[in-house]
């Protein structure tokens, strides 16, 4: 009926005197992938769980491809996907039967050999579930999320504790499906992984939505600045590199600091005069794009992690 | 129809392969079931008492009593030793005989001649099966020897009836009050445990938010369940019938029906369990809790006449009296505790007050 996918409105749920979301608004467009980026105990899980309707919010609106969304709709759930936080399998069924399981419970799915080639699962097809790694159970419960050919999918988390090579492939499948136009709303705590798949990004913290937009609106918006990562040194003070031309803000992290800056030119030349006449040796240097995590620290003053 | 087909395939599977679960609700009842029936049920059969009889009399009264003791017709139900005295005591005190009987010598001539006579008669006040079986049958076999003797005609002889439909040995008891704890165990054991379990890993999560109905996700698992109980049901009467040699009863065709609530009402009761334990660990407790009560308090371990009367209050109301009772009568003609009619009853009513409390208190997670 309109181009939503998703819309929340006004969304809260309190456990005990704890506000775990506390008036959320957002709306997905179809074929948006979105991205809910906060550190552990923003809300995110909580926000997501009460639009699958695994939770009973307090109070808000819920409208899923169009309707109010209720609980126990198993017609309605078959054009959703849902990959949970942490969720179980029959854990003495194989790696195949737990998807032809699932498959059942569709009218029209995927192929399962199709998609076990999909998330590369196929060596293990006959494995038991309770003996899959971390990275290898993460992938089936994402085949099981796409395996009805969702228009909407939700994935909790779904890189958390998987190694780099296990993340790349389900960022892959997650690029798979934009290109095929389905919805996403994904959660997650890793500013790259918000960087590099989500269309819109909504910023959470202590259950709010503290900032929402595109990676690129928001580092934008608070940072003008490049970031230039400087290794410490005997006589490299923050104080002395703030001072430079055109810094505008600088911070430290694991060892470095790191100097914003609106003109890159003039702070780098000017921090080779100030090293050149304090008889200093620069160690190595870094030019990167400000990222969200500089957003993140900006806004809030704390680290994600 | 699809959906619930998958899962009941799916917990099938899970269950074939859980090897604890297909011990503790198949094996183990029938092992009890085995060993209960083969010691008790062994134990009166032919050579149920095992008598010495020491011959120091060679006259025609102790000819004649030696003879009855050895005719075939006594061979049934008693093992006869004869050999001295002194031996047979010996073989008394060390357990392989019962009671021993003498005839002492001039037996024959004293009685003859109207005198009274004392035969000894050696048993072990140690023993219950010595006191009890042993001396009562000297006893009752000595008031036949003094009609022998007095060569009174037997005007009044027994006419053994047994009030049951088919002649039995106690694994008549045994059998069907195992199946009754088989359906508590698939209940307790075999239900509400993985299910907290399910629960715990997230499993009954994740199958909340599939397309699926609440109704489709238990009836597939209760029905898988129930299916373990019918299953276990033709094993046990097929059991009964060929290892323990029980007759079934008239009511046999009943079994199959009385387990199927048995097996609903408990594996009900275990989801019951499921739904008021918030951990596994809680659900092993209520767990044992049940299964001991019940196990012990429903006469369905050893006949409710053995129950002490302080007890006897309890019995009435552990549901799982009422199904051993039901599975007995049905099964061999057992004794009613209750007519049938109650047992049903009392098993239907449980199973209705539990469905709608379990579905209250129900959590997926």
């Amino acid at each position: 009926m309109n181009d939503m996918a998703l819309q929340v409105t006004d969304l809260r749920k309190s456990y005990g005197d704890l506000k775990a979301v506390d008036g959320v608004t957002f709306s997905v467009a179809t074929g948006e992938v979105f991205g809910i980026l906060g550190p552990n105990g923003a809300g995110k899980t909580t926000t997501v769980e009460c639009i699958e309707g695994l939770r009973q919010p307090d109070s808000g609106e819920i409208v899923v491809l169009g309707r109010a969304f209720g609980a126990d709709d198993p017609e309605f759930r078959r054009r959703l996907g849902i990959q949970l936080q942490s969720t179980g399998l029959y854990p003495k069924l194989t790696v195949r039967e737990i998807m032809r399981l699932f498959t059942a419970f569709y009218d029209d799915t995927l192929e399962t050999d199709a998609l076990l080639d999909l998330v590369g699962l196929r060596e293990r097809q006959n494995a038991p579930t309770a003996k899959l790694s971390g990275g290898q159970a993460q992938r089936l419960s994402l085949a099981l999320a796409l395996l009805n050919k969702p228009e909407l999918v939700f994935l909790d988390e779904p890189t958390t504790g998987l190694d780099p090579q296990a993340r790349r492939a389900i960022w892959d499948l997650v690029h798979d499906l934009r290109r095929e136009g389905r919805t996403v709303v994904l959660t997650t705590h890793y500013m790259e992984e918000a960087e590099e798949l989500c269309d819109r990004v909504a910023v959470m913290d202590h259950g709010h939505i503290i900032e929402l937009g595109t990676p690129r609106e928001l580092i934008a918006k608070y940072f003008r600045e490049t970031a230039i990562e400087v290794d410490q040194v005997d006589g490299l003070t923050a104080e002395g590199l703030a001072a430079l031309p055109a810094v505008g803000q600088v911070t430290e992290e694991n060892g470095r600091f790191v100097v914003f800056s609106a003109a890159v030119p003039k702070t780098m030349s000017g921090l080779f005069d100030w090293a050149q006449a304090h008889s200093l040796e620069l160690g190595q240097m870094v030019v990167r794009q400000a990222t969200l995590e500089d957003v993140f620290l900006k806004i809030t003053g704390r680290r994600i992690r | 129809m699809k959906a619930f087909t998958a899962l009941y395939l799916a917990n099938a599977r899970e269950f074939v392969r859980d090897r604890l679960a297909m011990v503790i609700t198949i094996i183990m009842p029938l092992a009890f079931a085995g060993f209960f029936g083969m010691i008790f049920g062994q134990g009166d059969q032919a050579a149920g008492i095992r008598l010495g009889l020491a011959v120091q009399d060679n006259g025609p009264l102790s000819q004649q009593l030696v003879a009855i003791l050895e005719s075939p017709s006594m061979a049934e139900s008693i093992g006869l030793t004869v050999a001295d005295e002194e031996k047979l005591v010996e073989s008394l005190r060390a357990g392989d005989l019962h009671a021993v009987l003498v005839l002492p010598a001039g037996l024959t001539e004293r009685t003859a001649a109207g005198e009274a006579v004392n035969v000894p008669v050696y048993y072990d006040p140690s023993s219950q099966s010595s006191t009890g079986m042993g001396l009562g049958f000297v006893r009752s076999f000595l008031n036949q020897a003094n009609l022998v003797a007095q060569s009174a005609p037997e005007l009044i002889t027994v006419d053994e009836r047994s009030v049951m439909a088919e002649k039995q040995n106690p694994a008549a008891f045994y059998a069907p009050s195992m199946l009754g704890l088989a359906m508590l165990w698939l209940g307790v054991f075999g239900t509400a445990m993985p299910l907290v379990e399910m629960r715990e890993k997230k499993v009954l999560r994740r199958l909340a938010v599939a397309p699926l109905s609440t109704r489709t996700v238990l009836a597939a698992q209760v029905g898988w369940r129930v299916t373990v109980g019918m299953v276990q049901t033709i094993l046990f009467v097929a059991f009964s019938v060929l290892v323990l040699g029980l007759i079934l009863g008239r009511q046999a065709h009943l079994i199959l029906p009385i387990a199927l609530l048995g097996a609903v009402t408990f594996v009900t009761l275990g989801y019951f369990i499921a739904a008021l334990s918030p951990t596994s660990e809680a659900a092993i407790a209520i767990a044992q809790v049940v299964n001991f009560a019940m196990t012990f308090l429903s006469g369905s371990m050893f006949e409710p006449e053995f129950l002490p009367a302080a007890l006897r209050p309890a019995m009435y109301i552990m549901p799982l009296t009422y199904l051993s009772d039901a599975l007995r009568q049905v099964m061999v003609g057992f004794r009613p505790l209750f007519p049938l009619e109650v047992d049903v009853a009392v098993l239907a009513g449980l199973l209705l007050v539990l469905v709608p409390l379990t579905i209250k208190f129900w959590r997926w997670e």
